[in-house]
């Protein structure tokens, strides 16, 4: 157990608008756990990150992603799809953290074999609450799946 | 007339008998033809008696009995042919009596009759039938029900006839078009029936038709409306989402931001700036709650179930489960009566309770709040009455505090964005129903709902046509 937990956990936000980012950043920053938080803007950055394509050949394979579905250039829910369809990523948490409470949205996510579905909250203590809950749940008590062959 | 024919008949009988009499005579007489002779010379010279004595006595071999006979077989004779002719006069007269009055009644009707014979050619016609096609005098009897009907509905027409004329002897009622002499084509309900001769073959068709360019006119007219009114709740609900949805996200940065600030950098600050903060934080968590409850108004009549048999018992129990921590935290007492059973949505009833009790919780006076919820019978309708002690409401704003967002108070007196009470009579218009208080200012209020009964406990489903139709949006 020793090394776990000195090792960081790779956290990859996937999230357009930087308040909401940064938000997300300080809520980690001040949680228990050390994590590396990487953020990408838009959908083709998201997918080139995780298949390694140029600027992001060196990067580590997250742990979990956060995800927020409206996103420029390729939407939220396709770049859920293509993680899910992919046997290299499909086992990697996918948490979708968005502004959207429409049913559709939460059944099509879920369709597509999201892990969870989570609405921002108007305040931002209860955000900063969620982020940390997130935190706890996934990265502490859930047993995340092993880095096998990627 | 029936006496007229009777002497006709009397006249025709006698007269008969006599003609086959004279018959029988000439007959006979004819075989001893020189006595024919004779008889003729007798005749001239004798006059008309004597040809009744000349038939009954001096007719050739024949006795008493003979003549007898003779006599009484011309008048059954005379009284069969009667009896058939008179039968055949009164069946004529009938006849042309039913003729007259079919005539009367065909030229008068103001629908249109038309009749066919089974290959479709128009054999009879009334008035009415003609100026509805608007043809000339003499053009329709050389058409077809086909020449009048569009070619579209020529084969509907056709299975009408094979389904339902030839099979059941009539057709139900049924649309389809027909073109006027000018060419257009306007729409028509009609109805077919089969005429059979003795044998049960068909031999004709009749028809009557209605103009329905009248009906089908406010039936689209209706139609669109009904259209119209379903999009535009639709765009209403979807504007409304995506509003709030668009507007959350700006209000997020600015509400977050600001309170990450005074939490971040409070020492930084002077007491000046910590309250300009506060103002903003202030502001903007204040429009978060009034997007929450515009929300909240467009989805009355979108996201509204479909009505059932509601008890308002249990809807004051989860209105009071509700506001348990305020109830408690201000020591008021919340009761009510035996309550009924209405039609509505549940959800929606328990939103108008708990606004109506809260609302007496809230504008309370210097007592501990004391609610009391009834319901009496009014008119047919149920009324529900939720009765306060608090400061009460002055009548001059009975219309103005069910205006959405319109307040009576500053913030810093009494809390909330003013919707409450809009939003109640937004619910119970789509209910059928009617909200109205009653009160005087410092003697509490009363809020009066009234709603219509449930059709029976055991729940019956009701559209809210109501709430369409009284021009809700």
């Amino acid at each position: 157990m020793g090394e776990e937990t000195m090792k960081s956990v790779e956290i990859l936000l996937i999230e357009d608008n930087p308040g909401d980012a940064d938000l997300a950043m300080d809520a980690l920053e001040h949680g228990k756990l050390k994590n590396n938080l990487h953020v990408v803007t838009n959908g083709e950055a998201a997918m080139d990150f995780l298949r390694r394509n140029a600027p992001y050949e060196k990067v580590p394979r997250p742990d979990i992603i956060l995800l927020d579905l409206n996103l420029p250039k390729k939407d939220g829910r396709e770049v859920l799809a293509e993680i899910k369809e992919d046997p290299s990523l499909k086992r990697i948490p996918v948490v979708v953290l968005t502004t959207s409470e429409a049913e559709e949205d939460v059944l099509n996510t879920y369709s597509l074999h999201a892990n969870c579905y989570l609405t921002k909250p108007l305040h931002v203590q209860q955000f900063f609450k969620m982020v940390q809950s997130i935190e706890n749940f996934w990265l502490s008590i859930v047993v995340l799946p092993p880095k096998g062959d990627d | 007339m029936k006496s007229m024919n009777k002497q006709k008949t009397i006249g025709g009988v006698i007269g008969l008998s006599i003609l086959i009499g004279m018959l029988f005579w000439v007959v006979d007489g004819l075989i001893d033809y020189y006595k024919f002779q004779d008889y003729l010379r007798f005749l001239i010279f004798k006059g008309p008696e004597s040809i009744l004595d000349t038939m009954l006595l001096n007719v050739p071999g024949l006795d008493l009995f003979q003549r007898i006979v003779f006599f009484v077989t011309c008048l059954i004779s005379g009284l069969l042919v009667a009896r058939f002719l008179w039968k055949h006069l009164e069946s004529a007269e009938a006849l042309k009596a039913n003729e007259v009055r079919y005539r009367r009644l065909h030229e008068t009707m103001r629908d249109a009759f038309v009749q066919m014979d089974m290959g479709g050619r128009i054999t009879d016609f009334n008035s009415a039938f003609q100026q509805m096609l608007s043809y000339p005098q003499g053009c329709l009897s050389e058409m077809t029900m086909t020449d009048l009907t569009p070619p579209k509905w020529h084969s509907h027409d056709l299975s009408i006839v094979s389904d339902q004329i030839l099979a059941e002897g009539k057709s139900e009622v049924y649309e389809k078009e027909f073109i006027r002499c000018d060419g257009t084509v306007f729409p028509v309900e009609l109805r077919l029936f089969l005429i059979r001769d003795d044998n049960g073959a068909p031999i004709s068709m009749w028809a009557i038709v209605r103009d329905i360019t009248q009906r089908k006119k406010v039936e689209a007219e209706r139609e669109r409306a009904l259209n119209a009114l379903k999009r535009s709740n639709e765009d209403l609900q979807q504007f409304a989402y995506v509003a709030s949805h668009d507007l959350q996200e700006p209000l997020r940065m600015v509400s977050s931001y600001t309170f990450l600030l005074s939490e971040r950098y409070g020492e930084l600050l002077d007491g000046k700036a910590k309250k300009y903060i506060d103002y903003a934080v202030e502001g903007a968590v204040r429009m978060q709650t009034l997007i929450q409850d515009l929300l909240a108004y467009s989805r009355v009549d979108t996201r509204g179930v479909e009505f059932t048999s509601v008890d308002l018992n249990k809807v004051f129990g989860y209105a009071v489960e509700n506001l348990r921590t305020l109830i408690n935290e201000t020591q008021a007492t919340v009761t009510a009566d035996a309550l009924p059973y209405v039609t509505g949505d549940e959800t929606q009833l328990v939103a108008v309770f708990q606004n109506l009790i809260h609302n007496g919780i809230k504008f309370r006076g210097e007592s501990p709040p004391r609610i009391h919820v009834s319901a009496g019978e009014e008119n047919g309708q149920w009324v529900v009455e939720v009765r306060d002690n608090g400061i009460g409401i002055d009548r001059k704003y009975k219309e103005k505090i069910f205006i959405i967002f319109q307040r009576l108070h500053a913030r810093n007196e009494y809390s909330g964005t003013g919707i409450g009470l809009a939003l109640c009579k937004r619910i119970v218009e789509r209910h059928g129903g009617r909200i109205w208080f009653d009160s005087s200012v410092g003697q509490g209020t009363t809020f009066f709902v009234a709603l219509l009964p449930a059709e029976n406990p055991e729940g019956v489903k009701r559209e809210a046509l109501a709430a369409a139709y009284s021009g809700e949006l």
